[in-house]
């Protein structure tokens, strides 16, 4: 097809036109192909976060369940154990007495407000976990009661340092009055910790988190095994039986409080579809398991972050089509003598409906290749970007088979499709025509200065607007919050606002072509 | 193929005769009809007529004698309502009715070349492109190295194959058309109107083109035209009107021919100021 006379002659006379075709293309699969190597850099992110907050822990048991439980029926008041008791810390105890076991500790956090700097922050401050090696990047582990070890993401939100004090308010509720209480309590920042937490923006000890007053949730139970079996997966799940057995014998024996009562199955042990137990809504997961649950709790984040990423592909695809199509269009009309010379000459409808389509497929490789190449780029700087004013840990962007093949197919079937009907025009073209009599047209055309200008220009203010508002929005939004996940994202959401702009400045000029 | 040309050419040229020689293109009792009731026009009325081959025949006629339709229908760029088209070709003969579509394109790509009022090239390819251009839509073999390079050479055109048809002047851009219809050895060459557009020196070296086709490549031309001057170069003249042949002359000078359209123009009634200097699409 690539030799067909009639290709090549399209293809020499399109010129200048297609280059505006091409743009089109070019910009709308790079932002297409920009979103897939960023969700991919993203759910990159989110996995070695992930990694690295379940590290040390062989199993992680989710303890919320308990919790709720013991609400309802202290609310119903059919407690059979006594409100003093932590139910999660029962249950670490109980699996701290299992042969494989090195480790079972509960883990909680409280809800502090604090007042540095004039600045309203909320913080979340958990048990340090003996389970995980804390990454101390300055200063020290929380010795005494009113030190704190401060996520390094938070301490620098924030402009606190390894000495500072805080003072932050604490409330705790009265299950006998009905009322929450105040209180407060001055902490000293004995050191900062660098890599991903999840949870939690500092952690004070066992002992310091009792001593303040406030309400502990609870959040899960991390359990680390002895010696060989450390790390060993196999170990890992039948450790994880044994521990299920133990819940629901705990239940059955009424040292645990259930939702469900007096139910007779509620001790019942359910394996999920990613081998996870769970009983009495306690989950029971491996170290793999609980890494792929964050994982997924995250994606589906990033999912929405992929529909709007994807949203605003499909606006720059459906305006490139229209682009490409009206493109094509004005070429067959201009081409109308040519395409009657050939059919009289002994070209068939079906060559010049081959020709067009296949003009159009090269374009949209071309193009394809080119937006590949232009949003990769685009990747790699966006990721640049936040690695330095967002999140140092944000995995580089990294090109990947779905990007190139979703980019390259994107590219081929909007150019082929687009230019279908102008195809099929062409291949209606009578060779009677060829026949009128009508001096031939001169040689090339002048190119439009004013057009071209103008849509560079566009173009350049659109990809400002898209780097202005990365660089705005990431060093502005993120700090304010404490578990900078969830407004991260909407900080992404903000700078793809802008990337169809470049695509809309390029193309409009040229619809009037 | 090229033996078969060189002996038509030969017989040509030898036998002088000019008279026995076999059909290149038949067509008998054609109609063709455009609109309907007392709005109704037919450029074609039950016409019969036929062109030897290896020789060089001029179609003329007043505007509306239906001189353009016939090309046209000839040459498979239209259908006839009635009658039929017998092309011989390399191949056997052809019937040009019934035909689709695309096989009518096939028999245009094989076996008609076209020579245009308008040059009629393609500005985006160059002079060699639109030469070899329908061999290259497909079809036939590779063209004839050793022809073309004689045609060319033949055409004055050795210097300009690289041009774009923009870089050329109107004579040549011409030649290159006529050096289109000949390379690929078509069985017949259309030309319509192919003087209308240029000076007479130019349109001069057109026809002594068209004569040399004939008389050196044994090609079969048939010419349309208004120019009683440019159909006194063929060897002979089929006038038409009002859809039908009025006479066929052999070898007629331009006065003859020019006094005959006069003829012609006032035995179809129409007005005959205008008609021997008339546009000529019919």
């Amino acid at each position: 097809m690539i030799g067909s006379p009639v290709l090549r002659t399209n293809l020499r006379s399109g010129g200048k036109r297609l280059w505006a075709a091409g743009a089109a293309v070019v910009i709308s699969v790079a932002f297409v192909v920009t979103a897939l190597i960023l969700l991919g850099s993203f759910n990159r992110t989110m996995e070695a976060q992930a990694v690295a907050d379940a590290e040390g822990a062989d199993l992680v048991v989710n303890a919320e369940a308990l919790t709720w439980a013991q609400n309802a029926a202290e609310e119903a008041g059919t407690s059979e154990t006594s409100s003093g008791d932590r139910p999660d810390q029962q249950l670490a105890d109980a699996i701290s007495e299992l042969d494989a076991v090195a480790e079972a500790e509960a883990l909680s956090f409280v809800f502090l407000q604090g007042e540095s700097s004039g600045v309203d922050s909320m913080l979340l401050a958990g048990d340090l976990p003996e389970t995980r090696t804390m990454d101390v990047a300055e200063g020290s582990l929380p010795e005494q009661d009113d030190q704190i070890l401060l996520v390094t993401d938070f301490a620098e939100a924030n402009n606190l340092g390894v000495g500072d004090t805080m003072q932050v308010a604490t409330e705790r509720f009265n299950a006998e009055s009905g009322n929450v209480e105040e209180g407060s309590a001055e902490l000293t920042v004995s050191g900062l910790a660098s890599g991903y937490h999840r949870t939690v923006s500092g952690y004070v000890s066992s002992e310091g988190l009792e001593s303040l007053d406030a309400d502990q949730t609870p959040t899960s139970l991390r359990v680390a095994m002895t010696g060989e079996d450390h790390g060993d997966t196999q170990a890992q799940e039948e450790l994880q039986q044994q521990i299920a057995d133990v819940v629901a014998a705990m239940i059955d024996n009424g040292e645990l409080p259930t939702d469900t009562g007096s139910d007779d199955d509620a001790a019942q042990i359910f394996t999920q579809p990613d081998g996870s137990l769970v009983v009495a809504g306690v989950d029971i997961r491996t170290q793999q398991q609980i890494i792929d649950a964050w994982v997924a709790d995250l994606t589906g984040q990033s999912t929405a972050l992929l529909s709007i990423g994807l949203g605003f592909g499909a606006i720059a695809v459906f305006v490139a089509s229209l682009v490409i199509s009206n493109t094509f269009q004005v070429l067959v009309a201009s081409r109308s003598r040519t395409m009657a010379l050939l059919r009289a000459v002994g070209a068939t409808a079906g060559q010049l409906r081959r020709a067009t389509v296949a003009e159009g497929a090269l374009l949209g490789v071309g193009g394809g290749v080119l937006g590949v190449l232009l949003g990769w780029s685009a990747a790699v700087g966006i990721a640049t970007v936040a690695q330095r004013f967002w999140l140092e840990s944000f995995s580089s962007a990294q090109l990947s088979v779905l990007a190139v093949v979703t980019g390259l197919l994107l590219g081929v079937a909007v150019t082929v499709l687009a230019a279908v009907m102008p195809a099929l025009k062409a291949g209606r073209t009578s060779p009677m025509e060829a026949l009128r009599p009508v001096e031939i047209s001169a040689g090339p055309k002048r190119i439009p200065w004013v057009r071209t200008v103008l849509g560079v220009l566009l173009a350049a203010g659109g990809l400002g607007g898209v780097l202005l508002s990365a660089l705005i929005h990431s060093r502005c939004w993120v700090p304010q919050v404490p578990s900078s996940d969830s407004l991260g994202f909407c900080s992404w959401a903000g700078s793809w606002f802008h990337v169809p702009l470049p695509s809309w400045g390029s193309s409009l000029p040229e619809c009037r072509v | 193929m090229s033996g078969t040309a060189r002996v038509r050419s030969v017989e040509t040229m030898t036998t002088l005769a000019k008279t026995t020689v076999q059909a290149a293109v038949r067509a008998e009792a054609l109609t063709k009809t455009y609109g309907a009731g007392n709005a109704a026009v037919r450029p074609l009325q039950n016409l019969t007529v036929s062109f030897p081959a290896g020789r060089f025949t001029a179609v003329m006629g007043p505007s509306g004698s239906g001189k353009s339709t016939l090309m046209h229908v000839l040459a498979g760029l239209d259908t006839p309502d009635g009658g039929d088209i017998t092309l011989a070709t390399d191949r056997g003969p052809i019937s040009l009715t019934g035909l689709t579509e695309k096989q009518l394109t096939r028999v245009r790509r094989d076996s008609i070349g076209f020579i245009f009022q308008a040059y009629n090239l393609i500005p985006a390819m160059t002079a060699e492109e639109n030469i070899v251009l329908p061999s290259s839509l497909g079809g036939r073999a590779q063209v004839d190295k050793t022809f073309f390079r004689h045609v060319v050479d033949r055409l004055g055109l050795t210097d300009r194959l690289h041009h774009r048809p923009f870089e050329l002047s109107g004579g040549q851009q011409q030649r290159v058309a006529v050096a289109r219809a000949l390379v690929a050895r078509p069985s017949v060459v259309f030309a319509d109107e192919p003087t209308g557009n240029l000076d007479q020196a130019s349109g001069a070296e057109v026809l002594d083109l068209l004569r040399t086709a004939v008389d050196e490549f044994g090609q079969t031309v048939i010419m349309v035209t208004h120019d009683a001057a440019a159909a006194a170069v063929a060897d002979s003249t089929v006038l038409l009107a009002d859809g039908r042949v009025v006479q066929t002359r052999e070898e007629p000078s331009a006065e003859e021919l020019a006094a005959a359209m006069l003829h012609a123009g006032s035995v179809v009634g129409a007005p005959a100021a205008g008609q021997a200097t008339d546009g000529g699409v019919s």
